[in-house]
């Protein structure tokens, strides 16, 4: 599969966090925010924890906590996203049968998050990191809250 | 229209072909994979480009790539005012006139040429125009009584700024596709003096494309069913033109060859509402075609495809238009702040406008945020902190908002 770079003009639909810091910061920061972002689903992995904007009472629109550190993700397909300002380089027609040969390829499964790596100044790259979604919970129920306690 | 198989499998090895050679080319360039495409878009669907844009933009370096790149004959020349005719189009043949015969040396010059690159086009003469004119729109090369077919496929024209005169503004509409070239970004100098000192040895050799790969692409283009956006594509011409921008049906009806190339591109076989972006490029102006973009926001929000990915977002809703978007739903919202903070609607208020800014910064870095969204960030920031430091916020936002941004 080839990704390449875009204009990161998608709307934000997720937010991931990679590496233990990154991870420790997110449930830091969700930790200290107001009751809606709480309520929202995270999955929580090796090092890595994605948070999924959702809409909330009242608010017709999705919404996401402001978290440093994290990397913004939209929804690229169905079950599938994306960093922003990333896309896949392939024909329209191909996209959705690369995508599951890919997923197949790894023996894997929708839904998952691709993140590929670009080489600085690289706008085509045919290197990414799959995480895998299978049981998000609310953040205020996940291990994810409790790993902020056990710092 | 039914595509056999194997027609189908050697359309997609063209296309993947397309796309690995701009990919090539546009790693030798900062910023110029839009114009590559733009150029290839030309050659495939046999129109030609005008690129509009200040001296040292990389124009006729991006031209001279792709035309070096193609196995195709290539003339390339830098008009000025005192060029003559016979610079471009060659001169007479001594040997013919003495037998009373007017025929130009056609060999290596123009007439013959596949592609064809004029930089500083409108310094032109009018000699040269009128036969350039019948070049562009005929493929025909005439002087006196002699005539021939050329074998152009495209001519690029490059000139710093679009003529006022409306007579080579009538010759410039004679160019389907216009791009207007910017210089490169600031956040882009490292990259682009990184570049150009690598590119001051010697650039990487690419395999040239063969001039049958585009002929091949332009066939399968003329077969792309176009019938499903006739109706979209019309809708859009009447609201381009009621913005006050002059579109000849002429060039209306040959922007469908781009729309079918475009949809070519995208691996299709006929044309839907992702390949109608390319229409952007029929407007002449800088500030029309803006605002093209902005107009057509939601008409060309589909747009999809996966090898003219620059040009397209060029075409359409940009980094420029997405903060212009931003910028309006984030005063709106800062304007919409309930009047107590008792009110249960305050604390949604503020998930929203944390939001707000997780949008922003998902789209901008510091380095990049667009001088509008500044201030309306700062203010986002500044609420948002006066609230998380148990402070009322109230003396932050909208007023703040207003004067920032007035």
């Amino acid at each position: 599969m080839q990704w390449r770079r875009t204009d990161p003009v998608q709307t934000v639909d997720a937010l991931i966090a990679i590496g233990a810091s990154a991870v420790d910061a997110m449930a830091a920061g969700l930790a200290g925010k107001t009751g809606v972002f709480r309520t929202l689903k995270v999955e929580l992995g090796d090092d890595w924890a994605v948070l999924f904007a959702a809409s909330v009472p009242d608010v017709d629109e999705a919404v996401l906590p402001h978290l440093a550190g994290v990397t913004p993700l939209y929804r690229a397909a169905r079950d599938f996203w994306l960093p922003v300002g990333v896309a896949m380089a392939v024909p329209d027609h191909a996209r959705d049968l690369l995508l599951r040969a890919m997923l197949d390829h790894y023996c894997v499964a929708l839904p998952a998050i691709a993140v590929p790596r670009f080489a600085e100044g690289q706008p085509n790259t045919g290197e990414a990191d799959l995480y895998l979604i299978r049981d998000p919970v609310p953040f205020s129920q996940s291990a994810l809250s409790q790993r902020r306690v056990a710092t | 229209m039914h595509v056999s198989a194997e027609r189908q499998r050697v359309i997609t090895g063209a296309v993947s072909q397309v796309n690995a050679h701009l990919d090539a080319l546009s790693a030798q360039f900062v910023s110029r994979r839009a114009l590559l495409e733009l150029v290839m878009l030309g050659l495939i669907s046999r129109e030609h480009v005008l690129l509009i844009g200040p001296p040292g933009t990389g124009k006729s370096a991006a031209v001279q790539a792709i035309a070096a790149s193609v196995d195709a004959v290539s003339f390339e020349y830098l008009i000025g005012r005192f060029t003559e005719p016979s610079e471009l189009f060659g001169a007479l043949d001594l040997a013919a006139l003495k037998d009373g015969q007017v025929k130009p040396v056609t060999q290596g010059m123009l007439p013959e040429a596949d592609i064809a690159f004029l930089d500083e086009i409108f310094l032109g003469s009018t000699a040269i125009l009128n036969s350039l004119l019948k070049i562009l729109n005929e493929r025909t090369y005439r002087r006196g009584q002699y005539s021939m077919k050329t074998p152009l496929i495209s001519c690029v024209a490059a000139s710093n700024a679009m003529p006022e005169d409306t007579l080579l503004a009538a010759f410039a509409d004679r160019f389907l596709l216009t791009m207007f070239v910017d210089p490169v970004g600031e956040h882009e100098l490292p990259e682009l003096l990184r570049s150009g000192w690598a590119a001051a040895g010697q650039p990487a050799p690419i395999a040239p494309i063969g001039k049958a790969v585009i002929a091949e692409l332009h066939e399968a283009a003329l077969a792309i069913d176009l019938s499903g956006v006739h109706e979209a594509y019309a809708h859009i011409v009447r609201k381009i033109r009621l913005t006050g921008v002059t579109l000849s049906d002429r060039k209306i009806v040959k922007g469908q060859k781009l729309i079918a190339a475009a949809a070519l591109l995208r691996g299709a076989t006929a044309a839907g509402p992702e390949d109608l972006w390319p229409i952007t490029y029929l407007v002449q102006s800088k500030a029309q075609q803006e605002e093209a973009r902005e107009t057509l926001a939601a008409e060309l929000k589909h747009s999809f495809n996966p090898v003219l990915a620059d040009s397209l977002g060029h075409a359409t809703y940009g980094p420029t238009a997405h903060a212009a978007h931003l910028a309006d739903q984030a005063t709106a919202l800062l304007e919409s702040r309930p009047a107590l903070v008792t009110d249960p609607l305050h604390e949604i208020w503020l998930v929203r406008l944390e939001t707000m800014l997780t949008r922003i910064d998902a789209a901008f870095d510091a380095k990049n945020l667009p001088q509008q969204l500044r201030a309306i960030r700062g203010s986002l920031e500044t609420v948002l902190e006066a609230h998380s430091n148990g402070a009322t916020a109230k003396d932050a936002a909208p007023e703040a908002v207003s004067a920032e941004t007035a």
